[in-house]
């Protein structure tokens, strides 16, 4: 090896090392850079509806319905979640020979939501609330429940049991009041 | 060039995979349900009963589905015999034995021979210890009209409300009596003749003050 080469290999390594030095040096620099802040929480907005405060809203001991006979019942559809949201309503497990001979009606306020009997009111038809049911809202909805004056004999001691259902779903990014199902 | 075909098949798989993913991922909402379970809306009932006070003693118990007969000199009946001049009186009652409040019609349905020689008065709201007639001119006076000679369909409309025995008002009862009176002329010819009369109650809902609305 002639002195010239040798002296081109040290200067290379003497390079080299300069580099990993001053690569060490700036990792190390770089990791004293970095700051800190432990324990960040992300917390989910939860979405709870609650109908009625689950008290049951047509309990059949005051009805006495005959032809021509409207009962009217007051209930409550409240945001008890930390989202904004949208609710729909309908009935399920709708049974009794009443079924086609009482109207319903369901108002939010003034507004009418629902014009029709009870079969009806599924939740491929539910009744939609138009305005967003902020959270710790409650709004009064009323159900008026008609029996048709032509209803017959046939009707007498007849009865009408449902489920009557409400979902919530979260307004925000959800222009189209869209439900999961 | 074969596996080249294999490569564009999988990457259009993962693309389509990829398109499911992203639509799952916009679809998804927070979203909650509640039930409101075992709604029950019942309609009443309507039945009326007809009662008489057979022994003018007060006590009514009912006469329908042949229990017993209005005018009757059969066995057991209140043996009553017409001859001419001969005015007779029962005491009968219109129960509300539904949960609707009712109103009532009554229809007489006549048939017979006698029914020429008859005639009628129907009296409201009396009872065998209220009532007190000399004869019948005086029991034609207070049928306030509802009197006549007995014949073929003969109607009372009655508007007065029998409540539902539930409501504050009840009473429950609708009390009247029906008098029926051989003419004094009726003749040789109508000995051992007959008529027989067909009560019947119709009674009807009434919609009123209580309709919740």
């Amino acid at each position: 090896m002639s002195s010239s080469t040798k002296k081109k290999v040290i200067k290379n390594a003497l390079g080299i090392t300069a580099l990993i030095i001053m690569l060490a040096i700036t990792t190390f620099a770089l990791l004293l850079s970095f700051v800190g802040v432990d324990n960040n929480v992300f917390e989910m907005g939860t979405v709870k509806i609650e109908l009625n405060n689950g008290e049951l809203i047509f309990d059949g001991s005051d009805c006495n319905l005959e032809p021509n006979k409207t009962i009217v019942k007051d209930f409550t559809v409240s945001n008890t979640g930390t989202a904004n949201v949208y609710y729909r309503l309908y009935l399920e497990n709708v049974e009794g020979k009443l079924q086609n001979s009482l109207n319903f009606q369901i108002y939010e306020g003034e507004e009418l939501l629902f014009d029709g009997i009870a079969s009806e009111l599924n939740q491929k038809n539910p009744c939609i609330s138009h305005e967003i049911l902020s959270c710790g809202e409650t709004r009064r909805l009323k159900a008026v429940v008609c029996m048709d004056k032509l209803s017959d004999n046939r009707y007498q001691k007849g009865s009408l049991t449902f489920d009557m259902t409400v979902d919530a779903v979260q307004a925000k990014n959800n222009p189209d009041k869209a439900f999961e199902n | 060039m074969k596996e080249t075909k294999k490569a564009l098949i999988f990457s259009g798989f993962l693309l389509v995979i990829d398109l499911l993913l992203i639509t799952g991922t916009t679809f998804a909402w927070f979203t909650d349900s509640i039930v409101n379970q075992g709604n029950t809306i019942v309609t009443g009932t309507l039945m009326a009963d007809l009662m008489m006070d057979k022994d003018e003693n007060g006590n009514y118990s009912s006469i329908i589905d042949g229990r017993d007969f209005i005018f009757s000199n059969a066995e057991g009946g209140n043996g009553y015999a017409f001859e001419p001049g001969q005015t007779a009186i029962v005491y009968l009652a219109v129960k509300n034995n539904g949960q609707l409040n009712m109103k009532y019609n009554i229809d007489m349905d006549v048939t017979g021979e006698l029914a020429e020689a008859m005639e009628y008065a129907l009296i409201d709201d009396v009872k065998a210890d209220t009532f007190d007639a000399k004869d019948w001119e005086e029991v034609k006076e207070k049928s306030n009209g509802q009197t006549g000679n007995v014949k073929e369909n003969i109607s009372f409309f009655n508007d007065k409300i029998i409540y539902a025995i539930s409501t504050p008002e009840e009473s429950g009862m609708s009390y009247f009596a029906i008098a029926m009176h051989m003419k004094k002329g009726a003749g040789e010819e109508m000995q051992e003749k007959s008529v027989t009369i067909n009560l019947e109650i119709h009674a009807t809902q009434v919609i009123d003050e209580t309709n919740n609305e």
